[in-house]
């Protein structure tokens, strides 16, 4: 069914995709961290885990993360009282912040790569 | 100032097969003439089974609700002006529809039910009238407004994936009771709106404020409701 997005939709939209693809990140994270026992099988991983690429997906992370922190403030400011009237400002300062931090994250994220 | 339009219209035809196609026509308007006025045209000079509901034709009765280029309005308030050259209508999504643009809409009205959208109050009436102050009335005023055309609630993209779901619009009706200080089943609602399929469903979408002919904030009130269970969950359903 076709149905025209609104900025209200769009970012339930960007929150529940990025809130299903946090939870599937945790469960590999924990896994993975739960089979970590030894030191040998650990700087294996963590030399792995030094190539580029790795790098890249950091930072989609890194975004994921942060679109989803800010998505979960709006709605808090929503239901603890903040008016409905700025829920649109809310969605756009969101959006703006989460570009400003994650810009200023991947300069720190990529300085320690190179 | 007379300009051409092209309706696209879904339409639904129970005997025929295939059931569901497009039709297009192609109709002159005059720039203050509405959507609704297109479709009585359509359907008095070309095609007289084209089927929708209408009724009083200036947004009082809210029987017109549809989708009109890919979000539901009143055909009955939306100018052709404000419109593309094509205009695409279609009948209110996730209701099941009966012909063309006509829904089946008795689950809509069987959620509105749950909410006892009455006045309850079993104390003796007064002499005259139940006197409400002013300032009482001005919490309900806007839930007052609410013409049940249905936009809401076929919005809602919770509604979609959850039929269960009571919906903005039973949810605003349950707003209009509880928050009236002449009503007495306060109880009652609040248990059958704090529920699985009830308040905390809303996830603050708000396609339902978008779409509203009659501009009500529908979030707030249930944001309202929200805080008013979670007050009363947490003082123990005591005020």
């Amino acid at each position: 069914m076709r149905y025209r997005l609104n900025i209200g939709s769009l970012t339930w939209l960007v929150h529940r995709i990025t809130g299903i693809i946090l939870t599937l990140y945790l469960i590999a994270h924990i896994y993975v961290l739960s089979h970590l026992s030894d030191p040998v099988t650990y700087n294996k991983l963590m030399d792995f885990l030094k190539n580029p690429i790795f790098k890249i997906f950091e930072l989609i992370l890194f975004a994921i993360v942060l679109k989803h922190l800010f998505g979960g403030i709006r709605i808090t400011l929503l239901e603890i009282g903040f008016s409905t009237k700025y829920h649109k400002t809310m969605s756009y300062i969101g959006a703006f912040l989460v570009f400003i931090i994650w810009i200023v994250g991947a300069f720190y994220f990529l300085k320690e790569a190179f | 100032m007379d300009k051409y339009y092209t309706f696209k219209i879904k339409r639904y035809l129970p005997d025929e097969n295939p059931q569901t196609r497009w039709d297009e026509f192609r109709v002159k308007l005059n720039s203050i003439e509405r959507v609704l006025d297109g479709l009585i045209k359509i359907k008095e000079t070309r095609d007289g089974t084209l089927t929708f509901r209408k009724s009083c034709a200036h947004g009082v009765c809210g029987s017109c609700a549809m989708k009109i280029s890919g979000k539901n309005r009143l055909a009955c308030q939306t100018l052709v002006k404000d419109m593309p050259e094509m205009i695409e209508i279609e009948p209110l999504p996730a209701l099941p529809v009966i012909k063309d643009l006509v829904v089946d809409m008795s689950l809509f009205f069987r959620k509105n039910d749950e909410v006892l959208p009455y006045l309850i109050n079993n104390e003796t009436p007064p002499e005259r009238e139940r006197i409400q102050s002013p300032e009482d009335q001005h919490k309900i005023l806007e839930s007052l407004t609410c013409v049940m055309c249905g936009s809401c609630t076929t919005a809602c993209p919770i509604f979609w994936a959850d039929k269960e779901y009571l919906g903005p619009s039973a949810l605003l009706k349950a707003y209009r009771f509880i928050f009236d200080t002449r009503d007495r089943a306060k109880e009652q609602r609040l248990a059958t709106i704090n529920s699985e399929h009830g308040i905390w469903r809303c996830h603050s979408i708000f396609n339902c404020v978008e779409v509203c002919p009659k501009q009500i904030d529908i979030t707030k009130h249930i944001l309202l409701l929200k805080r008013l269970a979670v007050k009363r969950g947490f003082k123990g359903g005591v005020e």
